[in-house]
């Protein structure tokens, strides 16, 4: 089973400075987990390029491997959530940045696998942990 | 290994076609008729009812009828897993985007 979620926001910025935001280590550790002391930033946001987002305070991380790089307009990339340093499943994202008189339209598209036999609980503690840090951020 | 014991396979083939996930995504907001989903799908109703009707039967939805109207509704033990994996990653990516829109409109 292949589950695809949609996730659409308009953020301000153009999609230039969005993207900057979103490709590079500097622009990722401005928001992505930043209120997690230690959080590391690794990206190389080219095709074949990976990146790497670790978390030692919360156990958590997430990796994967650039499988399309269009700047400022979309990338695809493998998506490997990390929960105590044991992989998930090989997931995939597409985020796409269209220009809008707001700023960006940012497009997330998450799919699966999802496969019955995996230990959800595992996965979901790992997620609330990080919904519950995120919510501290105030 | 597939475990087979707790009849999460059925869910799993129920799930195995985008139509039917699309239904449940959207039942995920509260229950839905026959009709609505048959105009939500683009199908007409004898294609919608067989698919509810495979959805039912694996346990993912629960179906009443009141007068004409059959209104369906997610099960939410047997689905339960597939809507961790969506909830989850949907909250995760809700919370992304609201500290990215935050450090944008305050940078």
């Amino acid at each position: 089973v292949n589950p695809t979620l949609t996730v659409e926001r308009v953020v301000p910025g153009t999609p230039d400075r969005v993207w900057t935001a979103w490709t590079t280590a500097g622009g990722l550790a401005a928001w992505w987990w930043r209120h997690l002391p230690g959080t590391t930033y690794q990206v190389d946001a080219r095709v074949g390029g990976r990146y790497r987002i670790d978390s030692p305070a919360a156990g958590i991380g997430v990796r994967g491997e650039y499988t399309e790089v269009h700047a400022p307009h979309r990338f695809a990339a493998s998506w490997i959530w990390i929960d105590d340093g044991t992989d998930g499943d090989v997931e995939h994202i597409v985020v796409t940045f269209d220009p809008h008189p707001d700023g960006t339209r940012l497009t997330v598209t998450h799919t699966g696998p999802w496969t019955d036999e995996k230990p959800a609980e595992l996965y979901r503690q790992g997620w609330n942990d990080t919904i519950d840090a995120l919510a501290t951020l105030g | 290994m597939v475990k087979y014991s707790d009849g999460l396979d059925g869910v799993a083939a129920a799930l195995a076609h985008p139509g039917r996930r699309q239904v449940v995504d959207r039942l995920r907001a509260g229950p839905a008729s026959s009709s609505e989903l048959a105009g939500l799908l683009g199908i007409g109703l004898p294609a919608v009812t067989k698919h509810l009707a495979l959805l039912a039967g694996a346990g993912v939805i629960r179906s009443a009828k009141t007068g004409r109207v059959v209104t369906h509704e997610l099960d939410d033990e047997r689905l339960r897993g597939y809507a961790i994996w969506l909830g989850t990653r949907e909250s995760f990516w809700h919370n992304q985007l609201d500290a990215l829109s935050e450090h944008l409109e305050n940078a």
